[in-house]
């Protein structure tokens, strides 16, 4: 067998003398797809931000090739062929294609001047490596998702790397365009460059990689390998990265199936928006949680935002209790009950610099007034200490700034806010994303208590196990439009046939279910 | 030279182009309108000149805004660093040729013509220096930090001369650069604008330091993330915004023959106005210079046409003030709606 | 560690959003000053300080409400300049009227800024940059006379601007009942809040329901009511309104806001912490009094301050992360 690429002994880290890697050991071998698997806080990102040069180690021995390297930065890691390209914006999108490609290292004439028939040149000697294609003059900001993908990937590219590190590039992307992606990636392998791939999907994780490596606690605690004919299953990944006999199971935990049908809560008729959905229809009940499946681009999440006011309908109607409404904004559908949390905590459902007990309150702030309309801090206080436990949230206290708490946690703030609320409609865009499965779980359960209590839930989760452990039905939208519905109880409420679905209406032939397939 | 940039905002950006000398050759009529001496020879080259000094200085703030900063100081330091550089000069003659060049309480400069108008560009782009360590080491937002920048110097110009101008008569070498006329109607000092306007313009689209205020402005962290180091270069776009500065100062003196403290002209207003109007966007990584010069104009032409029919300063100051909002409105509408039409929610 | 130490003190500063921080500088500023100038403790000194700060004070609390919803006026000075000049039109028929058209000027300015700022959603320098211009032009086109004096025909403003109640000057007492009032305001109620949640993060805010558009409006518009109240207190003080009474103090008002702890990115700050910040600058301005360089040198150091003061609290700030 050859010498591995990149060897790495004893990797230890601590930040702020919390330990984040205890130990680790490493091998990637060239030509190969290694992924990093690992809940939240597991070590993952810090291990590969450490190969990346973004980190220093506190501790232990990284070999390249054979021989020992040590590096303090991005800069110093490139130079050593490694490279990594992140899920955050890194190009310019005021510049074009080619200007990005190159920037910080443009061919000149004289130092200065730029010799872009050069960068042409090279430009279209590593798109045909990748296999994909861009105009070089498109304006970045005008060029689609994937495209940009490529483009980042082309850059880094450039610097000519031995381990190229894809940390969470899939997550913005739906299932068709990782396809193309994982084409680019396998010709990579080709030409000998290990690739490093980091994501949380694991249906991704088991369609492209050679190798899985778990991470546990800072620990590395297991390796599956693709071998000769055999499969990496995700149960088993599963089982590693939560390391307890709780396990794959327990996410399908069986929910009780409604008999009777409750009050209509939401009637929503025809609703339609240029470009985005078309003649959509549902109707909610009360005790009612309502899936809507399909992919990126399928018009699903406006949709949603429509429901919540943030963008108007062109035609259609939406009722609720009967009556037709108008929602204006998010504040006016506040009032009227509905609530919705979205797919970007970071940026639409925390701020960051404020306390927990601060982003709890937030949208009930009329609510929790005493006398002469003044808010007490202990009544705050108060109630975020009852959420902190209800949610089982990790948290110092409720006023520590939101910044330093993990995704899921995060995440269950969020969540309190509308519990909080009581609103009687529930919109929710990726309920777990981004979020270790412990707490899944426990905004799964609250969710559950939610529908117990009467409320009416809509869910949009590219997860579609999420949405068959949760959801009393499930709608399919492709693109702006509902094909198909999935009824809990009857015989087509799994996996397999909603997954089948969902390809099937993307109405492409050739579509090969990539992802499932080993 | 191919233009690289899509179809859509190459359309775009012509019509713009187009559009603004529209203006100006409706201007030119409007003028004339007014008052007949519009056109005279005299008031062209006031026009000429007004452009020079005010074109300059929206050239430095435009390569400011691109980089996503903003020069707040540019009028004072068009006043502080000639100041220091007289002075400094002063020193360094008196100590070296025990001749000084300034004459004691008159305040009357005898010559060194060369050293000064160095020295000044130097100083100009020491404080843009200066202005770029703030920003980038101190962490305080440019718009503050050249604000401070300003007071300093405005206060300062005032404790070093007391409030006192300082003139020059008989210096050939200023009045070739403040006097000459190429045909006896364009002033040389227009000219040195153009050139210099070009070659930023050229810089700023054919060289790698043209991409990296580009990049700077247009988005930073992508910019960190490709291996620049943007501090430097936020730093070296302030520095030549200062080199604008020093170059329009040095013009500025052999024209007016002196130096004047206490002038105050809303030079920043006046530059924010011109890069605006020009197409340079506030939020930085957008625009190019050819319309901050042709911008140039036109805001020369309007604030002379003002003038002309009898309103002050204080009615010009408004005017530019207008301006600024609705350009800053007419901008906004625009991109609100570019955000809707990419079903973009906008808050 | 000692790096640790530094960490957990700066985060203890941060309590209270910078107040801790503002207190500490006042107090080591009143050590040097007493020691320094001559006279300091003295009541007279006490008192003339605040007196002539206290209108500063006034406005940068209204400025104050602006940055925390992420926003920035520049025009405030501007603002300051048209109310006064336009209510000294009414000043001779009636008094009580002057005033009412000062306050409603102020609103007015402080309306368009916030419509355009809120609505049209224009960055709010670029915008105020305008309206400064265009309200300090207006400031002299609308009224004729450069000057107005203000003597003893005027009982109300002088009363307002130069009593004393128990030895604190009356504009003092004005300030801090400001100060209270607006602290009240946005920290115990739900509208208040609000603003620090805009300026935290303008679009969660959105998402939860906040009427972003309601609370900037609101806040220019307290803001051009504030400015307009201390540009009639100053020109009561120095005798005369003229039209350019205003000019400059947008950077006294920004400064003491920010030596107050109010952050220029929005959602940090407090109106009590501008009272202390209006003392320190104050208490400083008195030491440099000493100095005997006259306004020239106050003006340079002026510029000298805000820059270091944003420098010492953003430190502060990422040291305490």
């Amino acid at each position: 067998m050859s010498e591995p690429l990149l060897e790495m002994r004893a990797i230890q880290k601590s930040f702020f003398g919390v330990p984040a890697l205890r130990g680790v050991d490493l091998n990637v071998m060239a030509g190969e797809v290694l992924s990093l698997v690992g809940m939240n806080g597991a070590g993952k990102s810090t291990l590969s931000n450490i190969i990346a040069g973004i980190h220093r180690k506190d501790s232990g021995d990284i070999r390249i090739n054979g021989k020992s390297a040590e590096f303090h930065s991005p800069k110093d890691a490139e130079k050593l062929g490694i490279c990594m390209v992140s899920q955050e914006p890194t190009l310019c999108e005021n510049m074009t294609v080619v200007d990005n490609i190159f920037l910080n290292c443009e061919v000149t004439k004289g130092g200065f001047l730029l010799d872009r028939e050069a960068m042409k040149k090279d430009y279209t000697r590593i798109m045909d490596y990748l296999g994909y294609n861009v105009d070089p003059d498109a304006m970045v900001e005008d060029i689609s998702l994937v495209a940009k993908g490529v483009v980042s990937i082309a850059k880094a590219m450039l610097r000519k790397p031995l381990i190229l590190i894809l940390d969470e590039v899939t997550a913005p992307l739906n299932n068709k365009e990782v396809d193309s992606l994982f084409e680019v990636i396998r010709g990579l392998k080709k030409t000998g460059i290990a690739v490093i791939f980091i994501s949380h999907k694991l249906q991704e994780i088991t369609a492209i990689s050679d190798r899985v490596a778990v991470v546990r606690d800072g620990m590395l605690v297991g390796e599956f390998s693709k071998g000769k004919g055999s499969r990496i299953l995700e149960k088993d990944i599963i089982h590693l990265m939560l390391g307890e006999s709780e396990g794959w199971q327990s996410e399908f935990r069986e929910r009780t199936i409604v008999e009777r049908r409750e009050d209509v809560l939401l009637t929503v008729k025809g609703l339609s928006r240029k470009n985005l959905y078309e003649e959509v229809s549902l109707e909610l009940h009360k005790g009612e949680i309502v899936g809507i499946a399909g992919l990126k681009g399928g018009g699903i999440t406006e949709f949603l935002f429509s429901l919540f006011g943030a963008i108007s309908p062109d035609a259609g109607a939406i009722e609720k209790d009967g009556k037709v409404v108008f929602l204006s904004g998010p504040r006016s559908s506040k009032a009227m009950g509905i609530g919705m949390i979205t797919n970007d905590r970071q940026r639409e459902g925390l701020s960051l610099m404020l306390s927990v007990e601060d982003n709890i309150v937030i949208s009930s702030l009329d609510k929790i007034r005493g006398i002469l309309g003044v808010i007490l801090p202990k009544n705050v206080r108060r109630i975020a200490t009852q959420y902190i436990k209800a949610l089982g949230l990790k948290t110092t206290g409720p006023s520590q700034p939101v910044q330093y708490l993990s995704g899921g946690n995060q995440q269950k703030i969020v969540v309190a806010k509308w519990l909080l609320r009581d609103c009687q409609v529930l919109l929710i865009d990726e309920p777990t994303r981004g979020v270790d499965v412990k707490a899944k779980n426990q905004i799964y359960d609250l969710l559950h208590e939610q529908k117990l209590q009467h409320k009416g839930i809509i869910i949009h989760s590219p997860e579609v196990r999420e949405l068959l452990n949760l959801c009393d039905r499930i709608l399919l939208m492709a693109h702006g439009r509902v094909v198909k519905e999935f009824s809990r109880g009857e015989q087509n409420f799994t996996e397999k046939d909603l997954l089948a679905a969902i390809h099937s209406s993307d109405h492409l032939p050739g579509d090969d279910l990539n992802l499932s397939s080993p | 030279m191919k233009q690289n940039t899509s179809l859509a905002s190459k359309i775009q950006s012509t019509a713009a182009n187009n559009f603004l000398w529209l203006v100006i050759a409706a201007q030119l009529v409007v003028g004339y309108t007014i008052n007949p001496l519009f056109l005279s020879p005299l008031n062209l080259k006031v026009i000429l000149f007004a452009c020079t000094l005010n074109g300059l200085l929206a050239l430095g703030q435009s390569i400011a805004l691109i980089s996503r900063e903003i020069d707040l100081s540019i009028g004072a330091a068009l006043v502080f660093a000639p100041m220091s550089a007289i002075y400094a000069a002063n020193f360094l003659y008196t100590y070296f040729a025990a001749q000084p060049i300034l004459l004691g309480t008159t305040g009357f400069m005898s010559g060194g013509w060369f050293l000064v108008a160095i020295l000044t560009v130097i100083f100009a782009i020491a404080i843009g220096f200066t202005n770029g360590v703030i920003v980038t080491k101190l962490y305080v937002p440019s718009f503050i930090a050249t604000i401070g920048t300003a007071f300093f110097m405005k206060g300062m110009s005032n404790v070093i001369t007391s409030g006192q101008p300082i003139s020059f008569q008989d210096i050939p070498e200023a009045n070739f650069l403040g006097d000459t006329e190429i045909f006896g109607l364009i002033p040389l000092s227009a000219i040195v604008f153009l050139i210099t306007g070009l070659t930023i313009a050229f810089a700023l689209k054919n060289t790698t330091v043209g991409r990296r205020i580009y990049a700077v402005g247009g988005n930073r962290q992508a910019a960190r993330l490709s291996g620049m180091m943007t501090d430097r270069w936020t730093i070296y776009s302030f520095m030549l915004c200062g080199l604008m500065v020093g170059i329009a100062s040095v013009l500025f003196m052999s024209r007016a023959r002196g130096l004047d403290i206490n002038q105050n002209a809303p030079f920043e207003l006046n530059s924010i106005a011109i890069a605006i109007m020009g197409g340079i966007s506030i939020s930085g990584g957008r625009g190019n210079v050819f319309g901050t010069m042709q911008a140039t104009l036109i805001v020369a032409i309007l604030l002379n046409t003002l003038n002309l029919a009898g309103f002050g300063s204080y009615h010009q100051a408004a005017v530019t003030g207008t301006i600024i909002v609705l350009l800053a409105v007419f901008y906004k509408i625009r991109e609100s709606k570019r955000m809707r039409d990419l079903q973009l929610i906008e808050v | 560690m000692a790096s640790n130490q530094i960490q957990r003190i700066a985060r203890a500063l941060n309590v209270g959003n910078g107040i801790a921080v503002s207190l500490l500088i006042l107090l080591v500023l009143i050590v040097v000053a007493s020691v320094l100038v001559p006279n300091f403790s003295h009541a007279q000194n006490i008192s003339n300080i605040l007196r002539v700060f206290s209108s500063a004070g006034i406005m940068a609390i209204g400025l104050c409400l602006v940055m925390l919803t992420g926003e920035i006026d520049v025009s405030v000075g501007s603002i300051m300049s048209l109310s006064v000049m336009v209510s000294t039109i009414f000043l001779d028929s009636n008094e009580i009227v002057s005033l009412v058209v000062l306050v409603v000027v102020g609103a007015i300015c402080g309306l368009i800024n916030g419509i355009l700022v809120a609505v049209v959603k224009a960055p709010s320098l670029m915008i105020t940059i305008g309206t400064l211009s265009v309200f300090s032009g207006l400031s002299t086109i609308v009224v004729n006379a450069q000057y107005k004096y203000i003597t003893e025909a005027y009982p109300v403003i002088l009363g307002v601007a130069k009593s004393e109640f128990f030895g604190l000057p009356s504009a003092f007492l004005y300030c801090l009942t400001f100060a209270i009032l607006t602290w009240i305001w946005t920290n115990r109620t739900a509208f208040g809040k609000s603003m620090y949640y805009v300026g935290a993060n303008k679009r969660a805010a959105f998402m939860s329901g906040i009427h972003i558009v309601r609370v900037k409006i609101v806040a220019f518009v307290v803001c051009g009511i504030l400015a307009s109240i201390s540009g009639m207190m100053i020109a009561a003080q120095i005798g005369r309104a003229k039209s350019d009474i205003g000019a400059g103090y947008e950077v006294t008002a920004i400064a003491i806001a920010v030596l107050g702890g109010t952050s220029l990115f929005g959602g940090r700050g407090s109106t009590l912490g501008v009272l202390t910040g209006m003392i320190t600058l104050g208490v400083m301005t008195n030491i440099l009094a000493l100095s005997r360089m006259g306004s020239y040198m106050e003006i340079a150091m002026k510029g000298a301050l805000v820059i270091a003061v944003v420098f010492v609290y953003e430190l502060q700030r990422r040291l305490a992360r």
